[in-house]
């Protein structure tokens, strides 16, 4: 195997990150020309300076001849391709928003993320009083002696105002699970790819841990966790959801892949 | 419809000759002497923009399979390109006029013989 036979296959492999559609309909071309681009830049090489512009016109026309591998060919073909990476995929996405799948993704996402906003501010500010240790949650590593009864009558105090904080945070996981295992679902198949699909569940999940993270912790009598922490705990029903819609919406995946 | 620098670039290359997105690529890097080198992504993108608004079209005439891989899909200026393509040359012209007679440009030079 050589360097234009590895760097068609990582190609392959990138082009993975444009739309199902775009794969389907230019994958096959775009391939084609990025072998030919490999063997121009690894097995032609091109002089520098004012003779490369002479040495283009010469290709263009059909001219040029041999010379030997280079790794500065390497390198310019991957800087041409990383540019071109990330000057078309943005745009390939933007320009297959039209689809209806992709309206409505995109929908699903944005009320999503403020569903994620809201649930976030109001747990963050209604239940602001739990950023500091309740005094009711023991640390043993403080080392302070633990009076029982003090405890217990302070816990009693909170108990329904904490209960509540518990199940604020509970229920609206769920919720916001269940959105999240749809709106994914959704992404999946507007790209026609349960890779895709999968990709933005995981890309969901992980910003929603971190936006759950700005809530307050969570207190048992001896540990702490924060929200983001917990919500790992509602990863299986964000799949399970998933994977209902995908197959609920007849989602068939990808078989150009 | 206004056409991207890209897009009159591909629109030049097939003004002569029927290309192949290969050919097209390496046309408008020796056009532009080096100044625009499209990738794959990008040549596609405006290859496909190109196509929905009528500009060019794919032709498999005068394509020999002897000389090429008949695999790869060529391209060809329609009458509504060269009228966009002409069009965009002619503001691009008066462009270069107007910016002659505001002295931002210089004149134009007598063209340098080559060796």
């Amino acid at each position: 195997m050589n360097w234009v036979d590895i760097s068609t296959t990582i190609y392959a492999r990138l082009l993975y990150l444009y739309p199902a559609s775009v794969r389907r309909n230019d994958g096959a071309a775009m391939m084609q020309i990025f072998r030919d681009l490999a063997r121009e830049e690894l097995r032609m090489g091109s002089a520098c300076g004012a003779s490369e512009a002479r040495s283009r016109r010469a290709r263009a026309s059909g001219g040029g001849a041999p010379r030997a591998l280079t790794m500065t060919g390497l390198v310019r073909l991957w800087t041409r391709t990383g540019i071109d990476l990330l000057k078309s995929v943005p745009d390939s996405y933007l320009r297959h928003s039209h689809e209806p799948a992709g309206n409505a993704a995109r929908r699903l996402a944005m009320i999503y993320a403020l569903c994620v906003a809201a649930f976030v501010a109001y747990g963050a500010i209604g239940f602001r009083e739990y950023y500091t240790r309740p005094s009711w949650s023991v640390d043993p590593r403080a080392g302070t002696a633990v009076i029982e009864d003090k405890v217990l009558s302070e816990w009693n105090a909170v108990a329904p105002h904490y209960s509540r904080y518990i199940r604020y945070w509970q229920t609206g996981g769920v919720a916001i699970t269940i959105l999240l295992g749809v709106t994914a679902a959704f992404f999946a198949r507007w790209q026609k790819s349960l890779g895709h699909g999968l990709g933005a569940l995981a890309a969901g999940w992980i910003a929603t841990a971190a936006a759950l993270h700005l809530m307050p912790l969570v207190y048992f009598p001896f540990d702490q966790y924060p929200v983001g922490f917990l919500w790992l705990f509602e990863l299986p029903l964000a799949v399970v959801t998933f994977g209902v819609t995908v197959f609920g919406v007849r989602l068939k995946p990808d078989t150009t892949h | 419809m206004a056409i991207s620098p890209a897009e009159f670039h591909i629109l030049i290359s097939l003004s002569d000759a029927d290309r192949h997105g290969y050919g097209i690529m390496q046309q408008v890097e020796a056009d532009s002497e080096g100044a625009i080198r499209l990738g794959p992504g990008t040549l596609y993108g405006a290859i496909k923009r190109l196509l929905a608004s009528g500009h060019i079209k794919e032709t498999t005439e005068g394509v020999d399979p002897k000389l090429d891989d008949s695999r790869r899909r060529y391209y060809r200026l329609t009458a509504s390109g060269r009228r966009a393509v002409t069009e965009e040359s002619e503001r691009l012209a008066s462009l270069v006029r107007l910016a002659r007679a505001k002295r931002v440009l210089a004149k134009e030079t007598p063209a340098r013989s080559r060796s």
